[in-house]
């Protein structure tokens, strides 16, 4: 945490809202990635990041400025995703995974080409990480987009060391064989599709 | 599954193998085809989680926001607001039948029986009715002169004064209400 970060929580915490908003300025892009990972959709993640920014304005006071602060933000983030992705199991309808009108991926800077190469990429690391359960997944995040120590995944998401081990250790066990039976079945769409070319005179 | 423990685990591992697991995991790749694969999809799995990077919201996040935080700001007054007027409600609901109690048990003892107080009482309605009359037979005679102290086309500008009059204490009323709320 900078110096600004600290004046500006400290400003907050005395109930100075426009100081928070600069911590939402700061934040808004590791939280929002973190809510995207978590639920797989940007509706869904704005509502969760703009509702985890509420929780911890009004917790302000709870929070120990001994710790760290993205920790902290990113473990209410956490908490708050994986109630919505518990919420989300247990109704029964269909959800609707569109993107909404309004959000528009970043724009990467490359050409068309790269960029749907990378939404590719993005869609397919979506998928592998739906298949987590929850917390494994907070835990993968957390570890690999906010290179997050293993003491401080266990610190936000309120789990023993050793349970993150072994939760990190089985995510990506589960990530292995997912990409494999993935990998297995495109090549076995490919065959399908190239069978009845073959199977014609020409070929 | 046992057979190829423990070199799962090392291709899973998230810290730097030790030389010797190094080349025992090595030798154990070049014979186990499911471990050489398990390793092949992670390898790629752990290259897509470095590679793609960390997303954004749509422009506009720190505005919505700010109005989020209004708008809940707005609500929890309201529902301060809404308690706030319950509260005195029942507080002068309470104050008003401990009045009542009190008035009706003085004005009980104040009678040394029943009968007085019925005698009372129809005395009251008997005066009460005698007012009414007296209201209904004034009433009567004013309505019967009244039309005739003015034309028809005075008492429609008396009817517009009046209603004018009435339209500019609702704006006013209206108004004064919509600053307050807004002030709040």
């Amino acid at each position: 945490m900078n110096d600004n970060e600290a004046i500006w929580l400290a400003s907050a915490r005395a109930g100075d809202d426009e100081a928070f908003t600069y911590i939402v300025e700061a934040y808004q892009k590791p939280v929002f990635s973190l809510c995207y990972r978590m639920l797989g959709n940007a509706g869904d993640a704005e509502d969760a990041a703009q509702e985890a920014f509420l929780r911890a304005y009004k917790n302000l006071n709870r929070y120990d400025p001994e710790r760290s602060f993205a920790t902290w933000l990113l473990s209410i983030a956490s908490h708050y995703c994986i109630d919505q992705l518990r919420k989300r199991r247990l109704t029964t309808f269909s959800i609707d995974d569109e993107q909404h009108d309004w959000w528009q991926p970043p724009d990467p800077g490359p050409s068309p080409e790269i960029r749907l190469v990378n939404d590719e990429k993005q869609a397919q690391v979506q998928q592998l990480l739906d298949t987590l359960p929850q917390k494994d997944r907070a835990a993968m995040i957390l570890h690999y987009w906010y290179d997050h120590s293993y003491e401080e995944i266990a610190e936000s998401l309120s789990l023993s060391v050793s349970a993150v081990k072994s939760r990190l250790y089985r995510a990506r066990r589960a990530l292995a064989e997912q990409y494999q039976t993935m990998d297995a079945q495109m090549l076995e769409s490919q065959n399908t599709e190239r069978t009845p070319y073959e199977k014609t005179p020409a070929f | 599954m046992k057979k190829h423990q423990p070199f799962e685990t090392w291709i899973l591992l998230d810290e730097p193998l030790a030389p010797e697991q190094a080349q025992l995991l090595n030798a154990h790749l070049k014979t186990c085809e499911a471990c050489h694969a398990l390793r092949a999809a992670w390898g790629r799995v752990d290259a897509m989680l470095q590679e793609t990077p960390t997303l954004e919201p749509a422009p506009g996040f720190v505005t919505r926001w700010q109005a989020q935080l209004s708008q809940q700001r707005s609500l929890q007054r309201y529902a301060r607001q809404r308690w706030q007027s319950w509260i005195t409600l029942i507080l002068i609901a309470n104050a008003v039948s401990a009045f009542a109690v009190l008035l009706g048990w003085q004005v009980f003892n104040s009678f040394s029986s029943l009968t007085e107080i019925l005698i009372l009482l129809v005395q009251r309605a008997t005066t009460f009715i005698t007012v009414v009359n007296v209201f209904q037979n004034l009433f009567a005679v004013a309505f019967r002169t009244l039309p005739g102290l003015l034309p028809p086309a005075g008492w429609a500008v008396v009817a517009a004064l009046i209603s004018i009059g009435s339209l500019i204490w609702v704006i006013s009323l209206s108004r004064l209400a919509r600053m307050r709320w807004r002030t709040q």
